[in-house]
């Protein structure tokens, strides 16, 4: 998945609205964010994406963003026990979404697991939209009723839309384009 | 286009995997702030 995943931080604002979008989007691509990183360091493992998206190496993503959190909220601590809870399910529901799009490894030596939407452009791109519309109605009850229906709020769903439908054009015109 | 992408699948792969996510995230944050402005 990819704008969805920030359908889901745009969701999660609404549920916790103390805690930054900021936090809620780079929790939301933290496994892509570990994948980019193990590419440039030239770390490949049998299995691509065992380190970055498998049930184990998102448990220690999880974990590690939580206590990253603790860090960088202390200076604000009526929102670090939100933000722990939330940047957590961020991570584990980026899993989750990958699933639905992708093919991932679930565990050394276990099944791969993924419905692989990516093989249908236009079937990931209706449901990323989706996601990422829901998501955005739920964030925009978050802002003061004027901002609602400012030109940077709607900005902020065709721009998420228009990325989609890239990623989706360019699924479609390379069929299985890696990551790394 | 179908050249520039696959050119971009080869050994840049990693660099538009992080444009495309640092741009995404940058592009949301920026204009979740100017809404709230």
């Amino acid at each position: 998945m990819y704008a969805g995943h920030i359908g889901v931080a745009l969701a999660a604002k609404r549920a916790w609205p103390l805690v930054p979008l900021w936090l809620l989007v780079i929790a939301s691509e933290l496994p892509d964010w570990t994948d980019a990183g193990l590419c440039i360091a030239g770390v490949r493992t049998p299995v691509y994406g065992m380190m970055s998206h498998s049930i184990p190496a998102i448990l220690v993503l999880a974990v590690t963003a939580a206590t990253l959190v603790i860090v960088v909220e202390r200076p604000h601590p009526q929102v670090v026990r939100t933000a722990v809870v939330a940047v957590a399910l961020m991570v584990v529901l980026h899993m989750v979404a990958d699933w639905l799009t992708g093919l991932k490894p679930t565990w050394a030596g276990g099944p791969m697991i993924g419905l692989e939407l990516y093989r249908w452009p236009v079937a990931d791109f209706l449901l990323e939209a989706l996601v990422v519309i829901l998501g955005w109605l739920a964030y925009r009850s978050t802002l003061p009723v004027g901002p609602r229906a400012s030109r940077s709020s709607s900005l902020l769903l065709a721009s998420l839309l228009v990325l989609q439908l890239a990623a989706d054009v360019s699924f479609a015109l390379v069929p299985g384009l890696k990551k790394c | 286009m179908r050249s520039i992408l696959e050119s971009l699948a080869g050994t840049g792969g990693s660099w538009r995997l992080i444009a495309a996510i640092l741009g995404i995230a940058l592009i949301t944050i920026y204009l979740d702030r100017e809404a709230r402005r």
